[in-house]
């Protein structure tokens, strides 16, 4: 039985995420050692605060910053940074305020910036290796 | 231009939706629904002690059988929007032959009248095939227009499919809730 903060992931997130964190292709960023990388760069950490999903989930911001926390360490502890504080109720509500208007433009940059810095290979943006239909 | 692309499935899921079958609605509404805070669905997974709020979800439940797949009361459907995969030729958790699975779903948690359990199921679309029309199943509590999509229904989910055409829903059994 899945229960608390998984629980709330299964609900909110796992029908586009996947239970696999694989996400789908072209549609849905892979979260599976993939998503821990933003905590690498200064502004990754607002941008996943900011992203649609996270800032229209049907949770309140304790809930959600749970889910953000579990996620990270779930999916992608290996690319986690070293000193990663975890994301706290209060600054989910402030970051919750100001949604990304461009959220593909922010991610866009912010992928290139990591791939420059050799976090990521070139061509892998989290959407290439994404789960795709057969 | 991923934006570009994903804006134009969006939209013409949207429109194919509404114009092909009026009213598809297999939604995240189940998704977030679940868990939304006013749909019937979604009091459900927050109500497990048998509480359920709303008059319509419980109206689902009472109604629910553990026979028959191909019905729309079958309990494993309290979240579908949809056309029933098992009236299609495919199964309760398989794509009729020609159409595949998208590797996305919408969830929700529905109560097993045979045992008393609340189960989570995944409702995935079978994609890349002409509509299947048969056996049309909407669930339609807590519905929102297109502009809040996590509770819309209008929207084919086949978000990393092959195609975007829609031909029926399936109701795979994730675990208990």
């Amino acid at each position: 039985m899945v229960e608390g903060v998984a629980q709330d992931f299964s609900r909110n997130c796992q029908g586009c995420h996947r239970a696999d964190g694989l996400g789908a292709c072209n549609a849905v960023p892979r979260a599976r050692d993939f998503v821990g990388l933003f905590t690498r760069i200064p502004e990754g950490r607002e941008y996943l605060m900011r992203v649609p999903g996270v800032v229209w989930a049907m949770l309140d911001d304790e809930r959600l910053a749970a889910v953000l926390n579990w996620m990270l360490r779930t999916y992608s502890a290996e690319q986690l940074a070293p000193d990663f504080v975890p994301f706290t109720a209060e600054e989910v509500r402030e970051a919750r305020k100001r949604p990304l208007a461009n959220v593909l433009e922010v991610r866009g940059r912010l992928i290139l910036k990591m791939q420059q810095q050799g976090l990521l290979p070139p061509g892998e943006d989290g959407f290439a290796s994404a789960k795709c239909g057969r | 231009m991923r934006g570009s692309r994903l804006l134009d499935r969006w939209v013409e899921r949207a429109s194919r939706g509404m114009a092909q079958r009026t009213s598809r609605r297999g939604l995240l509404a189940r998704l977030g629904a679940l868990v939304a805070g006013g749909a019937l669905l979604p009091l459900l997974p927050v109500d497990r002690s048998g509480r359920i709020n709303s008059a319509r979800a419980q109206a689902f439940f009472e109604n629910a059988q553990a026979e028959d797949p191909t019905a729309c009361n079958y309990w494993r459907y309290c979240a579908m929007d949809g056309y029933l995969c098992t009236c299609c030729g495919g199964g309760l958790h398989t794509c009729p032959p020609g159409s595949d699975p998208a590797p996305t779903s919408w969830v929700g948690s529905c109560l097993n009248p045979a045992d008393g359990q609340l189960y989570l199921i995944a409702y995935r679309d079978c994609c890349g095939k002409g509509v299947c029309g048969q056996c049309p199943c909407l669930s339609t509590e807590g519905e929102m227009p297109i502009y809040r999509p996590q509770l819309s229904n209008d929207i084919a989910w086949c978000f990393g499919a092959r195609s975007m055409v829609y031909h029926c829903t399936a109701a795979a059994l994730v675990g208990r809730a």
